[in-house]
């Protein structure tokens, strides 16, 4: 069951009827079981492994906060984190080492199914970090096993995070009983905002970026930068949009979820960049990977932060799975953000002697980081570094080999028209302003004091061009991790 | 302190909100679904009326994928024939379907079934084009195969199962006729259908390229799974055996791709294709036409790298009806690509 099926809406529908109508001691519960019939929507096997993670967890921490000795809470806490670590590798890298193991052309024996569960790496990582906040007595363990369980499943959050740290949630599971009308109203906002952002601008670009990543020798240097840039601009829609529908889905049923996007396109560098995109998973390993290992470096000076930084985004990188596109994105990342953290003293200081040259930096910034990301996403985008490095070259128009020239621009070839792009430039510019309007208290003042005629024509016209946007299903990138 | 708790009016007023702010929406759903949606016919329901109105007439069957669907002109055949075949058509529906409308086609002697490489390694509703299951149980009343497809909103909504695409070609025309007052009635040429079942694809300049077979072979490939292989040789025999049961002579045949395609098809799985093929044919003692590669059709037949256009198809279906009316014994069932 998809966020964007008409089931889905059947469902949602039913589910808030359910959850308003209850006594406010039973929502929880009624939360938990809709949580539990839309993951099984998916997998009845993964539902069965999500029970017994939760069941796991739960006892695991009860055990833990139960142990007054150090030396026998340290070794609990350290075989329960391994066992979820054992969990995510046997399922996420499961199947690529079969494949190496393994003689048969499929690479894996007849009858073994190991498919990652859906949103496998989000709940796990969340029971990871909870795990830890109890070992480090940083909040006690659940007494309620429907608040782990509703905690670990929460369906709105399931399927692309974000990953919400479990004090923040628990807190809010306390106030259940107390829905707030503004914030469900809000919700309905952000649903709406990202079905848009997934459906008529994510979706849209796809079908540029699917022809142009299918066979990248067909297409000139200047098509295939296009698609490069597209397909940046794409996994943004298209995962802040489901981050998006996330959040509000969330803020219906009374829990806010973490925001995980602060417009990072217009970050001045790497670094920045890196603390506004995918905020959830970025500032849950910095707390519970980058921070401890820096700590446990910090002798060894600039090597043990290189080492740190590079560890860490080889984990941001791996996270999406097991292949090497995503070690080198990872790695490509972890090179471009050591050389930001050692320099970024001297740059500092020479903009501060060359006062002038200053505010090339607050545009010229943005925009190298953004090209950046953009080389990255080729290995983040593509099936194999082979298929990578194919594309690199062939962007590249000294050692490119084909008969196209190389500042061929064939719109229809691409899959799109002009006017469509052209559309979608206009798309992403307002979507981007009402992200950047969004934080600014005037401009939401504004908005929300508008007449209502012209706030509810603004969410027809957004329902009318969405409905009418929406071709076969595709499903969300980030779905998959 | 949450903004709730401030304003206890608000609770109240949410309601009342939510209903006038959902109800033009519902109220625009429901005149969709009974005023557009079930109004202008689409492929699956034009095939079905055209085929009841000519099923007195009909003596040849054409059944299978897209590859049939565009490439057998019915016109080009013998007698009466009609193209029953569907973009991603699957062997289950094949069979479905020519049980269904037999017994109301008093002249049928001959059906002919479309094989190609991916017909044995995937069913409908496991793919990408899942949606098109729910057309033919809308229009065909052919349930789906997966329990858990019946919950889905599209079994029972047109408005649902529409693309946006049809929404912005009747639309416009809608509403003009319901501000004037008038019936809506559509514009016959939105499906391009002829009245015997066929899909004339033209108008499109093809992509020929290696590059545009490996992204069709890709997009293929993405939905075979070897666990289909035997249910689906399964109903490949229970069409056949029906069939011998009522004297209907069945033709077995696989349509034409582009050299480049048929290069890039995973060999394994088309031996086994070709195989089983070629070993259940002479077992019904039916024939068998392979038409993988044919030299006579050129770039300019094909509408993408495994699809014909219009031009291909007729070509190509005058050359099935040579084979059809070649008198081959039904043991020497041949691979005409094969063994030239």
């Amino acid at each position: 069951m998809s966020f964007l099926s008409a089931e889905f809406g059947i469902f949602l529908a039913l589910g808030l009827v359910a959850f308003y109508l209850s006594p406010s001691h039973w929502r929880p519960s009624v939360l938990l079981g809709m949580s539990y019939a839309f993951y099984s929507s998916w997998s009845l096997p993964g539902t069965v492994l999500l029970l017994s993670v939760t069941t796991g967890v739960y006892l695991a921490a009860r055990w833990i906060e139960g142990r007054s000795a150090e030396h026998s809470k340290f070794a609990l806490a350290t075989i329960a984190v391994a066992g979820l670590l054992l969990v995510l590798f046997v399922f996420k890298f499961g199947v690529s080492l079969a494949g190496i193991f393994s003689a048969r052309p499929e690479g894996i024996a007849p009858g073994i199914l190991l498919i990652a569960p859906l949103g496998l790496s989000y709940y796990l990582f969340k029971a990871i970090g909870y795990l830890l906040d109890v070992y480090w007595e940083t909040m006690p363990a659940q007494r309620s096993f429907v608040s782990l369980a509703l905690y670990l499943s929460f369906f709105p959050q399931i399927v692309s995070g974000p990953i919400q740290r479990a004090g923040d949630f628990f807190q809010q599971y306390r106030e259940l009983d107390k829905p707030d009308s503004d914030e469900f109203i809000v919700g309905l906002r952000r649903i709406l905002f990202g079905m848009f952002k997934k459906v008529v601008i994510a979706d849209r670009l796809g079908l540029l970026v699917a022809t142009t990543h299918s066979h990248p020798s067909g297409f000139s240097s200047l098509e295939l930068l296009t698609g490069a840039y597209c397909y940046s601009l794409q996994l943004y829609a298209d995962f802040s949009g489901i981050t998006d529908i996330a959040i509000g889905l969330g803020l219906l049923f009374g829990i806010r979820g973490p925001e995980n996007f602060d417009l990072p396109y217009f970050a001045s560098n790497i670094q920045v960049f890196w603390r506004r995109w995918h905020m959830s998973l970025t500032s849950w390993l910095t707390d519970y990977l980058f921070l401890p290992l820096r700590m446990s470096l910090r002798g060894l000076g600039t090597v043990g932060l290189s080492l740190a930084i590079m560890i860490n985004m080889l984990a941001i990188g791996l996270w999406h799975g097991p292949k090497w596109t995503y070690a080198a994105f990872g790695a490509i990342n972890g090179v471009f953000m050591i050389v930001s953290a050692l320099t970024l003293k001297a740059r500092n200081k020479f903009f501060q002697d060359h006062a002038p040259l200053a505010h090339i930096r607050t545009w010229a910034g943005p925009l190298l980081t953004f090209h950046l990301m953009v080389f990255t996403h080729i290995f983040f985008s593509a099936d194999s570094l082979r298929l990578a490095l194919t594309y690199v070259v062939s962007i590249l128009p000294a050692i490119r080999r084909t008969g196209i020239p190389a500042w061929r621009l064939n719109w229809p070839l691409m899959g799109i028209s002009v006017q469509t792009f052209l559309a979608l430039c206009a798309g992403l510019a307002a979507m981007e302003a009402i992200h950047w309007g969004a934080k600014q208290t005037y401009w939401r003042g504004r908005f929300i004091s508008a007449p209502r005629l012209l706030r509810w024509g603004l969410y027809y016209a957004s329902i009318l061009i969405l409905v009418l946007s929406i071709k076969t299903t595709m499903t969300f990138i980030y779905a998959q991790f | 302190m949450r903004s709730s708790d401030r304003r206890p009016e608000a609770k109240a007023r949410i309601v009342p909100l939510l209903v006038a702010f959902f109800a033009p929406i519902l109220l625009a759903w429901v005149l969709l679904e009974f005023w557009t949606a079930k109004a202008v016919p689409d492929s699956y329901a034009l095939k079905r009326q055209r085929l009841e109105a000519q099923a007195e007439q009909v003596e040849t069957l054409v059944t299978g994928s897209s590859r049939a669907y565009q490439g057998i002109s019915p016109k080009q055949l013998p007698g009466f024939a009609f193209n029953l075949a569907g973009t991603s058509q699957s062997l289950d529906c094949d069979y479905r379907l020519m049980m269904m409308v037999l017994p109301s086609l008093p002249k049928i002697r001959r059906v002919i079934i479309e094989i190609q490489d991916t017909s044995f390694f995937y069913q409908i509703h496991d793919s990408f084009e899942s949606w098109r299951q729910y057309y033919y149980e809308q229009e065909w009343g052919l349930t789906p195969l997966k329990l858990q497809d019946w919950l889905d909103v599209r079994m029972f909504s047109r408005v649902a199962l529409r693309t946006p695409q049809f929404y912005r070609q009747t639309l416009p025309g809608a509403i003009r006729s319901f501000l004037r007052g008038t019936r809506f009635v559509p514009d016959p040429s939105l499906l391009d259908i002829d009245d015997r079942g066929w899909w004339s694809a033209v108008g499109k300049t093809p992509d020929l390229t290696p590059g545009g077979a490996a992204f069709a072979l890709a997009r293929h490939a993405s939905f075979m799974k070897t666990a289909y292989e035997s249910p689906n040789i399964a109903y490949l025999r229970k069409m056949l055996s029906a069939l011998r049961q009522r004297g209907i002579d069945a033709t077995l045949v696989t349509l034409p791709v582009s050299p480049d395609y048929s290069i890039g098809m995973n060999k394994e799985y088309w031996a086994r294709t070709l195989a089983d093929t070629k070993s259940i044919a002479a077992e019904y003692g039916v024939r068998y036409f392979c038409f993988l590669n044919v030299p006579e059709l050129g770039t300019q037949d094909f509408f993408d790298t495994d699809h014909l256009n219009r031009q291909g198809a007729i070509h190509f279906t005058k050359l099935l009806r040579q084979a059809l009316e070649h008198s081959l014994a039904p043991d020497e069932s041949s691979c005409a690509c094969c063994s030239r």
